[in-house]
This record gives C-alpha cells, sequence and structure tokens, in this order.
C-alpha cells in the first residue's frame, strides 16, 4: 500500500523536476541486470526486476523528496 | 580447461567437489535446473569483450541477449548524453580520469578511447573529430577554448586550433584554474555532461555484474536456503 502510494508521486516528482527522469532507463537497466544474475529463466527474472524496481524508485522517491522538502528549511 | 567446481546447492545443504562446469539448482517446482558454464575463463573473456557475448557462447541466449541489450543501450545512451566526450582515458595529474576505470568495464566498446589516448598523447589531433575550439594563445581571452562556428569562424587567425575528438581527451593545456577545454565541456553540456558519464560507468559496473554470472552462474537461492537464512523450518 505504502509502495503503491510513493510510486504514484514519482510523476509528480518527476514534473517538479524534469531531471528526474534520467533515473528511469538507468533504474530499469540496473534492475534487469541485478534480476538477471538472480535467476536463469526469464519469468523469473521479469519478476525479481519489478520487485527491485519498486524498492529503488521507492528509495529514491523517499530520499528526493526528504531533500526536497529540507530546501524549504535552508531558505 | 575445466574448472573445479562444486554442485553448490543441495537441498540437504551439502556440496560436493568436481571436475566440472555445469551447476545444478533444484527448483521449488521440484525440477532440476541445470546451467552448462563450459569454459567459464573462455566466457568471461567474451562478457568482458562484447557484453552478452559470454552467455551467448554458454548457449545462455535469453541472458546474453539480456544482458547486451541493457549494458550496450546504457552506455550508449551516456554516451550519447555526453555528445562522445564522458568516455576518454586520461590519468594525468591534472585530469585523472577515473571514470574510465569502470567504464573500460564495457570492453571493447571503450578501446576507441585507449586509441585516441594514444594518438594525442603528444599532441597530435584526434581521430573523428567532433568540432574546433580556439587555442589557447588566441588574442581574444573570451574566445579561448571556445568552440569554433559559423557566427565566430571570420576570428580563426590560424589552422592550429583545438580539436574535440570522439572519445579523445580534452585538447590543450589543463589549466589550474580551471579555464579550459575541460571546463568548457562542463560549462556546454552542463549535467548532461555528469549524467553522461553516470550512465557509461554503470554501464561498465552492470558488465562487471554480467561477467560474474557468466563465471560462476547465476546466484539463486532456493526456497529451503531462503527458509534456512531466515531461520524458519526448511520445509515451510
Amino acid at each position: 500500500m505504502l509502495i503503491g502510494n510513493l510510486l504514484t508521486l514519482w510523476p509528480m516528482l518527476a514534473l517538479v523536476t524534469p531531471r528526474l527522469w534520467y533515473a528511469v532507463p538507468l533504474v530499469v537497466a540496473v534492475s534487469l541486470v541485478w534480476g538477471a544474475t538472480r535467476h536463469e529463466r526469464l519469468r523469473e527474472i521479469a519478476a525479481h526486476s519489478v520487485r527491485s524496481l519498486i524498492w529503488v524508485l521507492t528509495f529514491v522517491s523517499i530520499v528526493f523528496a526528504l531533500i526536497y522538502v529540507s530546501g524549504y528549511f535552508t531558505q | 580447461m575445466r574448472l573445479l567446481r562444486y554442485n553448490r546447492v543441495f537441498l540437504d545443504g551439502s556440496f560436493e567437489l568436481n571436475d566440472m562446469t555445469e551447476i545444478v539448482f533444484p527448483q521449488d517446482d521440484n525440477e532440476s535446473l541445470t546451467v552448462d558454464l563450459r569454459n567459464p575463463y573462455l566466457a568471461a573473456l567474451l562478457a568482458w569483450l562484447v557484453p552478452g557475448a559470454g552467455h551467448f557462447y554458454q548457449r545462455r541466449r535469453a541472458k546474453g541477449a539480456l544482458f547486451c541489450i541493457c549494458v550496450l543501450s546504457t552506455f550508449i545512451f551516456g554516451l550519447g548524453l555526453g555528445r562522445g566526450r564522458v568516455v576518454y582515458a586520461s590519468f594525468g595529474a591534472e585530469d585523472f580520469r577515473w571514470q574510465y576505470v569502470p567504464q573500460l568495464a564495457c570492453g571493447i566498446v571503450s578501446f576507441p578511447a585507449l586509441a585516441q589516448k594514444a594518438i594525442t598523447q603528444d599532441g597530435g589531433d584526434p581521430m573523428w573529430v567532433l568540432c574546433e575550439r580556439f587555442p589557447e594563445n588566441h588574442p581574444n581571452r573570451n574566445l579561448r577554448f571556445t568552440k569554433i562556428t559559423p557566427e565566430n569562424e571570420d576570428q580563426k587567425l590560424t589552422e592550429a586550433t583545438l580539436k574535440d575528438g570522439f572519445m579523445a581527451p580534452p585538447a590543450g593545456p589543463k589549466l589550474a584554474r580551471g579555464d579550459d577545454v575541460l571546463s568548457k565541456w562542463h560549462f556546454d553540456y552542463r549535467h548532461d555532461f555528469e549524467m553522461g558519464s553516470l550512465f557509461t560507468v554503470v554501464a561498465g559496473l552492470l558488465n562487471l555484474m554480467a561477467i560474474y554470472d557468466a563465471v560462476v552462474g547465476p546466484a539463486i537461492i532456493s526456497r529451503a536456503q531462503k527458509n534456512r537464512l531466515e531461520g524458519q523450518p526448511e520445509d515451510s
């Protein structure tokens, strides 16, 4: 539930900072390669990659949101 | 040459040494998965030279294609972001390009940088010239190291210009105060230069993972092992 809510935040964050889109192809490639080093069958690789993708995007979103919000306190 | 290996995954947790390159993974559906690594050293060399080639040699074609697409597309995208300038070999004290070390892990696609380094280290012009710049001794200080365009070409007083080359190190002197060709690259391409460096470095690191997979096979964790690691009964 929490992860789902955070993922819906991603397009909003990316609208605020368009450069955030650079992270998407990078995270997709990393997730696929990471999944491929953990499995041999494509279906299992795909499932693992999706889980990794969600984890990384969630983590990046949280860090981005923290840094973005902290910017208001340093002005 | 055959690698001394062991069947590292058994349901009872034991292992035994065998002179073989096949790894048998018991699966949760009671079907075993056999991975034939053939000659792992040759596979590693191929995987380094051309991302995915080691897996194609091992007849693991789907994974080979996946590694090839992921690594090469990341590398090429990064190289494009940096306008062909983010992959270059330079190990001088004034411009130590540490990023080239992980970029070199992408194999043959990063080799042109070594050729460009060899060609330009004695002051020669690089191959595959991308653009020309005004030299460092141009009388107009504001034009030094600046890109020569049709608009300012009439200011070109000499044919001895600085040339940006594809995967070539920045031409001209490296100045401590930072006003040189490298600083112009950062100024001209801004965050794209940094992102291009990042993408190409990550591509190299991803290929290291692919090389590791070609040598020792996938790090499959069976359900029994996972339960054991989590301190739960193995058959739960």
